[in-house]
């Protein structure tokens, strides 16, 4: 043959055939049961040779008579040709026995060429010099295709001259096949006249457990091709001619074909093992053409052997994207084949070195090197078997070494570190296998570089390239990833899905394209992403591994390209698998992560370009209280953590316990929310999840005050993330740990209830429209419930565009401000992280009336970023302020002589507070503390914008007995 | 003392400070005008206070209410002229004008409480308008505050006193100046104070409103007047005009 496409006759040509064959062979027969030669033992009729068990063959023959009547023995020849009387003299038998059978084992070059070789039996009288008999018609085990020698028995083994197949069997059917290739059990292994229990492969035993796919159509069941469709039954694996000649030409070692067209004649075939045929794709060492031939992108074929959706349901094109080049491609993954003896003699379906020819235990007929080791290969566990630093695997091209993956990565020790990606499917749940990111019969090697697309697939259709890495991650981390589809032109492998962390309250969600429904707050706007090109861009490359992490959430550090350093240090980071590996030393974790580009500029904390100096105010040289401690724990965070793990033994802050890397962004040109009048989060914060205090379902502590809710405590908080919606504030974050949401360090106050907008006064950092409140209504020290009307001044309280509503964060006082540094509560050289512009500690400020000072206080409290007491020049403005020589000048009469020491919101107005109030908030305690406040007064802004106070409204020991105001006044009649 | 004489013993009290205070400020100099009413033992404890500042301070430091000028209040309202012409029944007693330097005369049914006849009887009357039909009262002052919580201005300028005009610049504001109110209960207290020649009767109403998504509790105040027999809405309650204090009344 010079081609690779040979005809067959059609069927009813075929019929005919067999029709003369059947007819030759019953000639045959007569003449075999003609009385024989006087003194000559009747010629034996074989009646059958089959492998019995491997590299066994068993021959079975009906006893031949001998006229003398004397007793015989039976020899047994064997040949790679037919056997016949003019070959078998010089042969010694390779078995005499008397009865009418034998099992010989079988040579290693019988077995290695699939049981072709021939047997023939030959009766002998006992006598001496002993009479033979002719010799036998021959047989092979193997029985396919030969057809050249009329005294090989072939034909009528499978097929009935005159009509009836033998045992009734469709000679298309699958059951005609697995009369030798099954029909034992399926725990048998081989069949009842093969090597091959082929039908134990496809689970075709009655009970026996099912495969977890094989490779059948429903079109081959209906027409009855089961292996028909790809393979020939008239071909034999090794052809010997009469002469005993190896002809590699008429040999077909699997027999396998597919069917490639109809024409006058009948289906036309293309063959793809054709021993050592130089015109075939085997030829050239190591192909898949015989596979593609269906799954490739001429779809034609499947098409005789399929149904019309069994391309699609198969993934279509397996080499969409140039499988000849790709890593698993031919030149480097070799197959099954590769290196064995008389190698060119094998088809080599590189295919097979991750797919069963039948069946597999896995599905897609998943196997590793012909085996599917009852199911261990499937997903992951295919891959591992070569990505792995124990991998056995050696038949690939020169210079491949294990574990065969870029980086020399143990992929499947790296699947077995602290936090992986799924290497498996599920039905629910988190779900993952390798195939879902890797396109195996696509993706390339890649080269050098980390993260490179040619080695990934997109997971929504992994016959497609994904344009970058980060829409690569964002393919699923979008909130909606795939399910499996397997279509002729999509193909998702196995289901993609994400553990439910629904009952998780803070956790930041799988989607990294929103926050939310809001789609404005995905990675691709946070500030990480949209760094200018000149600064570089921080991208899931660069604080992520792909595969795993020794750290959480797969963190790694690979530096970013295109970054300007500050000072020009940077750290490199690695993925090397060696001590270096960027992944499980410290700077790839919490918050020395962050560190590598939002650090001070030094060699150990590096500083990017457009990065925000977060270390520097993070760490003040000295001071307490005046630091948020990220640095001083380590481990205790967790995305999954409740409101108990912020607390307690566990406290902590890191950074993400604040931030969402993955939505954060600056706004406005600042990181952190600094626009005036709003209590609104900034960018910097969007992401991050925060409670929302049940403000109407608080505990009233204090039956002082009638307000059900006034200084109540809440106790109900849900969870909220911060998005920058109207409905935002900032404070939110904050409470998530500084409230009754946790369990506080003694000496951190309970901020959801100094914040309580039901609060007589409160700094208003919850976005109210309705800032300080001018009415109230409490019970006063003669037990009636008074309303008091206390109208605000209109000069000397505030700074320009400050007023009684204006909205505020708690960044307006809790930030640093120093130029370069990241703003917001990092940490200060102030204590309680106080913008570090106001050093002052409003605790030891006081009331001052002089040009150097002309808001009013001493130094610079941080009061003063809003408050200014002066209504002009020179003049303290309102009448509560208006006498320094009474209220202030002095240390001993600091501001909180008058007002509570933690001034974010109070029970009574304007923040006063009484010496005998709870120690966390009672005024300043000497003498000169506020003691009580007349109640039963109204307090009214005039015409020029003045509230009228007097000595008496107030009572102190101020001074000795005689009080602030002197006797009449230190016992008010009516105090509130 | 039962509790109701202690009431009006304060409320004594303090209408004698108003009137005072009256009495100074139409006795002082204009740079003096906004110096807050400041008795005898005030004034000798300031002296005591000395040790604590100097003169200096004190003569350079004026009382709050001194200097306005120049400084924009946080929020203003159209002044309305109309509303300032307003006089109601009975009317607070003019500032008695008198020789500060004239030995007192308390006379022979004087109760000491510096009070003259007139400011009494102003008392009395003011006090019996609220405590004759408390319900009513309260019925108006539900009804104003049911008309803000709907947004109904309508039924807002159906309440107003026809005296002082349609005002639909206040009662915008008046509508606005809320966030959404989800509950309301009246309160007792009833503080009275006078304007010019018209008394304001202030109700108050505990609400929870929704503001930011948050929902608190406040007391705002319901201003009226009692104009021919009948309860009304005010709108002297603006920044712009002086209250002063006349008494608390408790329903």
């Amino acid at each position: 043959m010079n081609a690779n496409t040979l005809r067959e006759s059609a069927q009813h040509r075929r019929r005919t055939r067999i029709g003369l064959a059947a007819t030759a062979v019953a000639l045959c027969s007569l003449l075999v049961s003609a009385p024989a030669m006087a003194a000559t033992p009747s010629t034996p009729v074989l009646t059958d040779v089959y492998v019995s068990a491997a590299g066994q063959i068993t021959i079975t023959w009906n006893a031949s008579t001998d006229a003398g009547g004397h007793s015989l023995t039976y020899d047994v020849y064997r040949l790679p040709q037919p056997i016949t009387g003019s070959n078998v003299g010089p042969l010694v038998p390779v078995a005499s026995v008397t009865t009418t059978s034998a099992t010989v084992a079988a040579l290693s070059a019988e077995v290695e060429q699939s049981y072709v070789w021939f047997y023939a039996v030959r009766a002998k009288e006992t006598t001496t010099p002993a009479t033979v008999s002719a010799v036998s018609k021959t047989m092979a085990a193997n029985l396919h295709g030969y057809r050249l020698s009329s005294t090989a028995v072939t034909c009528t083994r499978c097929h009935s001259v005159h009509g009836a197949y033998p045992d009734d069997y469709d000679y298309t059917y699958v059951d005609l096949c697995y009369r030798c290739h099954g029909a034992t059990s399926a725990a048998s292994a081989v069949g009842a006249r093969s090597s091959l229990n082929v039908q134990a492969e496809f689970g075709d035993y009655g009970g026996q457990a099912q495969p977890g796919s094989v490779h059948r159509s429903t079109k081959m069941e209906t027409d009855r091709t089961e292996c028909d469709a790809c393979h020939s039954a008239h071909r034999t694996s090794y052809y010997y001619d009469n002469n005993g000649a190896y002809v590699a030409s008429s040999s077909y070692r699997k027999m396998i074909r597919v069917q490639t067209g109809v024409d006058a004649d009948g289906p036309t075939y293309t063959y793809y093992s054709q021993n050592a045929d130089l015109e075939t794709p085997a030829a050239a060492g190591e192909n898949a053409a015989f596979c593609l031939a269906c799954h490739g992108a001429n779809a034609a074929p499947i098409g005789y052997v399929g149904d019309a959706g069994d391309y699609a349901l198969t993934g279509g094109d397996h080499n969409s994207a140039g499988y000849s080049t790709a890593a698993h491609g031919p030149t480097i993954l070799k197959s099954n084949d590769f290196g064995r003896p008389a190698q060119s003699e094998y088809p080599q379906v590189q295919c097979l070195a991750c797919h069963a020819k039948h069946a597999s235990a896995a599905d897609k007929l998943i196997a590793y090197r012909g085996s599917d080791a009852g199911g261990a290969y499937a997903e992951a566990g295919l891959c591992y078997a070569c990505h792995s630093a124990a991998s056995a695997e050696s038949k690939v091209a020169a210079g491949y070494v294990k574990p065969f993956a870029w980086n020399d990565r143990d992929v499947q020790a790296e699947f077995g570190r602290a936090s992986t990606h799924p290497a498996t499917s599920s039905a629910t749940g988190r779900s993952l296998t390798c195939a879902n990111c890797h396109n195996v019969h696509n993706v390339a090697e890649g080269g050098a570089a980390a993260w490179s697309l040619s080695r990934v697939s997109t997971p929504s259709n992994t016959k497609n390239t994904p344009s970058d890495m980060t829409a690569f991650c964002l393919d699923c981390h979008d909130g909606s990833p795939a399910s499996a589809t397997i279509s002729d032109t999509a193909l998702v492998p196995y289901r993609i899905g994400f553990s439910d962390q629904s009952t998780a309250p803070y956790f930041p969600g799988w989607d990294k394209s929103k926050v939310g429904a809001d789609a404005s707050l995905g990675f691709t706007n946070s500030g990480h992403y949209a760094a200018s090109a000149a600064n570089g861009k921080a991208l899931c490359a660069n604080c992520h591994d792909p595969h795993a992490s020794d750290n959480v959430r797969l963190l790694a550090w690979f530096r970013p390209t295109g970054v300007t350093w500050i000072g020009g240090n940077s750290i490199a980071g690695d993925r090397s698998i060696g001590a270096g590996r960027g992944n499980t030393v410290p700077k790839a974790a919490e918050e020395r992560l962050c560190y590598n580009c939002h650090g001070n500029g030094t060699a150990t904390y590096p500083q990017a370009a457009g990065a925000a100096d977060v270390y520097t105010p993070a760490n003040p040289a000295s001071g307490t209280n005046n630091k948020h401690v990220m640095t001083a724990y380590s481990g205790r965070h967790s995305d999954l953590e409740g409101a108990s793990d912020l607390g307690s033994a566990n406290r902590h802050s890191e950074c993400v316990d604040c931030h969402d890397p993955h939505a954060a962004r600056k706004v406005g040109g600042t990181a952190t929310q600094d626009t005036l009048n709003t209590s609104a989060p900034g960018g910097a914060v969007y992401g991050a999840w925060g409670v929302k205090p049940d403000y109407a379902n608080t505990v009233r502590d204090n039956t002082t005050n009638p307000g059900t809710y006034n200084w109540g405590t809440p106790t109900v908080f849900s969870s909220f993330r911060l998005s920058g919606a109207a409905s935002d504030t900032e404070a939110y974050l904050c409470f998530k740990c500084h409230s009754g949401n946790s369990t506080r360090p003694a000496g951190q106050s309970d901020l959801a209830l100094e914040f309580n907008p039901s609060n007589f006064s409160v700094h208003n950092v919850l976005g109210q429209s309705v800032g300080a409140q001018e009415t109230f209504t409490h019970v006063a020290s003669n037990a009636i419930t008074y309303t008091e009307t206390w109208q605000f001044p209109s000069v000397g309280v505030f700074r320009t565009s400050y007023d009684a509503n204006t909205m505020l964060t708690c960044t307006s006082c809790h930030t640093s401000e120093n130029a370069g540094d990241a703003k917001g509560p990092h940490g200060s050289t102030v204590q309680w992280l106080i913008d570090p512009n106001y050093p002052t500690d409003w605790k030891t400020s006081y009331l001052v009336a002089n040009s150097s000072d002309q808001d009013g206080m001493n130094g610079q409290p941080i009061c003063q970023k809003c408050h200014d007491l002066y209504s002009a020049a020179g003049v303290v403005g309102n009448s509560a302020h208006a006498r320094p020589a009474r209220h202030g000048n002095s240390s001993s009469i600091p501001c909180i002589t008058c007002h509570i020491k933690v001034p974010h919101g109070w029970k009574r107005p304007r923040l006063l507070g009484y010496r005998g109030d709870d120690a966390a908030y009672a005024t300043y305690n000497p003498a000169g503390a506020l003691s009580e406040i007349s109640a039963n007064d109204n307090h009214l802004r005039d015409g020029s914008g003045t509230v009228q106070w007097d000595s008496g409204d107030c009572s102190t020991d101020f001074g000795g007995a005689s009080g602030c105001g002197g006797g009449a006044h230190k016992d008010i009649a009516i105090g509130w | 003392m039962d509790t109701r004489a202690k009431r009006l013993a304060a409320a004594l009290i303090a209408l004698a400070m108003v009137v005072g205070a009256v009495v100074l400020l139409y006795g002082r100099t204009p740079d003096e005008a906004g110096e807050t009413v400041r008795s005898a033992e005030d004034r000798s404890q300031e002296a005591a206070d000395a040790p604590y500042g100097s003169p200096a301070d004190e003569s350079g430091s004026p009382d709050a209410g001194d200097s306005g000028e120049g400084v924009t209040p946080v929020s203003t309202t159209a002044a309305r002229s109309r509303a300032r012409s307003v006089r109601d029944t009975p009317r607070p007693p003019k500032p008695a004008v008198t020789d500060p330097t004239a030995p007192a005369d308390p006379g022979d049914d004087d109760p000491g409480d510096g009070l003259t006849d007139e400011e009494r009887e102003y008392l009395e009357e003011t006090r019996e308008i609220v405590e004759q039909d408390p319900a009513a009262l309260r019925d108006m002052a539900d009804a104003i505050v049911a008309a803000i919580t709907s947004g109904d201005d309508g039924a807002l300028a159906d309440h107003l006193a026809d005296d002082e005009g349609p005002q639909p610049e206040y009662l915008s504001a008046l509508l606005d100046r809320y966030p959404t109110i989800v509950e309301s209960a009246p309160l007792d207290t009833v503080n009275i104070f006078s304007a010019s020649e018209a008394t304001l009767y202030f109700a108050y109403t505990l609400v929870v409103w929704e503001d930011a998504g948050i929902r608190s509790e406040h007391t705002i105040p319901v201003p009226m007047r009692y104009v021919n027999g009948e309860w009304r809405l005010t709108t002297l309650d603006d920044p712009m005009i002086t209250l002063t204090f006349v008494q608390a009344v408790q329903l």
